[in-house]
């Protein structure tokens, strides 16, 4: 008899589950009040909700200022955000270009020990990545590649790649091969079916397996904090580093920052909700 | 127009499309995996320019070392509670989206995805703050429930506990999502069959719904256990590079760039390896089995 009220009752259910989007929103929504509290606020021993709010957090976030609170200059802030967005770019760049060419190998051609090469490839991101990072450590410390932006691209695009071929292989699997032969009779290249035919059918699933690629480049941080100094340094390393002691921390300075930093995941989230299933177990599961 | 065009044979492309990915993953991959196993044979001290083959030394000597069986210890036990913890909420709550019976529904799962796609190393420093006993949100909200003041940060087993509960917090919405691509896998003509033959809502659970919606379920444990045992950014935003509860993970980033032992922090890397490996093998057998 409960069971039958609680599992058929949708005011009920509806109650429980946003009461639980609630609970699992509520420390991104206290992000949000704690980046525009002053000071006093922040560390005031009752929480409080209502208060004056303040962009100052901002303020100190981006620009140096000087004794009268003229800007004097930018911060570190700034430039690892700048290297942050460098990096996720351009390291999902390359990670989707080549990855979607070898999807796209994979899914119409056979190879010897086709079945082996996919699973090397998949087995490239269950390693832990401590176990290679410390090698690649000595590989760019004598390339040069240590604390430039280029070395933490390629390692972003290793990482991503394994994951941009499983999952794109995914969506050309699901394109009959009709569609080129088609193309092929017509007189094109295969090479000019690929790029005319088959990628714009592709197209949003291309950009869903970038935008994960993203998320993963722009959020990682072992990777960054080893391979990266002053130069190359991304947020992760920056704000993590910023929470030192605990009253000397500023921790108006690093809600505003994390919420900077979190807000184009947050979009990014929304738009590729219907692959995140697929995309989360390398197109393993196919999802809704 | 047709300047440019020139014409590549299947067999020429199809080596062109893979294999600037498999050079690169195989440079990329293999050759660190064989460096870092001979560096894990060696021994490098301060002064003397090259490092010296110890043979198992530095593994034997991991053996030895109760710190070291604490790091594996902790990784372990943060992998497999968060994610046991992770399983059943997510399939509580996929089960309450499944009902169908919720308001604006698409948009709350849209929702509580968020979490999962920030930054671990930003996010949990941000717990720091909401850890924190004097000014934290936390223990703000607890001391309603009547719970007194916990230093949760300041004291080894509370830290763990936080840096799981903020973990699970942050993937639970994962196996939401798995759990429901799981049950929505199972064919609603099953239950239709069920209901014509009477079977309970319990017999259906068991007997449809749990077997039919395993495999892709199990799929989704594996990727949170090889992802949770990598976990390293949580500890570290949440309580610091010195933290007194280490991963495996952190403990090999100390070894390496506090201590300079690199022989030994290979040596941990290659332990971890082997744990990882191991244990996404047996999973993936588990599910093998089950599809077959």
């Amino acid at each position: 008899m409960l069971r039958q009220i609680l599992l058929k009752n949708p005011i009920l259910i509806s109650i429980v589950v946003w009461v639980l989007v609630f609970l699992f929103l509520f420390p991104l929504a206290w992000l949000t009040i704690s980046s525009f509290k002053g000071r006093k606020e922040l560390l005031s021993i009752e929480p409080s909700f209502v208060f004056n709010p303040t962009l100052s957090n901002y303020k100190k976030l981006f620009f140096q200022l000087g004794p009268e609170g003229q800007i004097t200059g930018t911060t570190d802030f700034l430039y690892t955000l700048f290297n942050s967005v460098i990096v996720t770019v351009f390291g999902t760049l390359i990670t989707v270009i080549f990855g979607s060419l070898a999807a796209y190998g994979f899914s119409r051609f056979d190879y010897p020990a086709k079945d082996d090469l996919l699973f090397f490839v998949l087995a490239t991101r269950m390693l832990p990545p401590i176990a290679i990072i410390l090698a690649i450590y000595f590989m760019f410390r004598v390339a040069g590649l240590l604390d430039t932006r280029l070395g933490l691209m390629l390692v972003y695009a290793l990482v991503n790649l394994s994951f941009s071929v499983w999952i794109m292989k995914g969506f050309f699997d699901e394109i009959p091969e009709e569609f080129e032969y088609a193309a092929m009779c017509d007189g094109y290249t295969r090479l000019q079916a690929f790029f005319k035919v088959i990628l714009p059918q592709v197209y949003n699933g291309i950009a869903a397996t970038a935008l994960i690629c993203a998320i993963f480049s722009w959020n990682e941080f072992l990777a960054a904090l080893i391979l990266t100094g002053e130069v190359a340094k991304t947020v992760p390393v920056n704000l993590a580093a910023s929470a030192v002691g605990t009253t000397a921390t500023n921790w108006g300075l690093i809600a505003a920052g994390t919420l900077i930093f979190v807000t184009p995941m947050v979009i990014f989230t929304f738009f590729v909700r219907d692959y995140l299933v697929r995309g989360l177990t390398f197109g393993i599961v196919k999802g809704q | 127009m047709h300047l440019l065009r020139f014409e590549l044979t299947d067999r020429q492309l199809k080596w062109m499309l893979v294999l600037p990915v498999l050079f690169f993953l195989f440079a990329m991959v293999l050759y660190p995996l064989a460096r870092t196993i001979w560096v894990s044979f060696t021994h490098k001290s301060i002064g003397v320019p090259a490092p010296t083959f110890v043979g198992i030394r530095n593994y034997a000597e991991l053996l030895r070392n109760p710190d070291v069986w604490q790091g594996f210890q902790n990784t372990i036990q943060f992998t497999f509670i968060t994610v046991l913890i992770e399983t059943l909420l997510g399939f509580g709550i996929a089960m309450l989206f499944n009902s169908n019976r919720v308001w604006g529904g698409s948009i709350a799962l849209t929702l509580i995805l968020t979490p999962m796609m920030l930054s671990r190393a930003v996010i949990f420093t941000f717990w720091r703050y909401m850890y924190n006993p004097m000014w934290g949100i936390i223990n703000y909200l607890l001391s309603f429930l009547g719970v007194g003041r916990i230093s949760w940060l300041s004291r080894s087993d509370t830290a763990f506990t936080a840096t799981m509960i903020t973990e699970i917090w942050m993937w639970t919405p994962f196996m939401i999502i798995i759990c429901l691509a799981g049950l929505s896998s199972v064919p609603d003509r099953l239950y239709e069959a069920a209901s014509v033959d009477r079977a309970s809502g319990w017999f259906k659970f068991w007997h449809i719904t749990l077997p039919l919606a395993m495999p892709i379920i199990m799929i989704g444990i594996l990727f949170r256990l090889i992802d949770a045992l990598k976990v390293f950014g949580q500890i570290w935003g949440l309580t610091g590079k010195f933290s007194s509860t280490p991963s495996a993970t952190l403990m090999i980033y100390r070894k390496a760039f506090e201590q300079f032992n690199m022989g030994k922090a290979a040596a941990i890397a290659y332990v971890l390896l082997i744990i990882s490996i191991s244990l996404s093998n047996i999973i993936i057998t588990r599910i093998n089995r089950m599809k077959g």
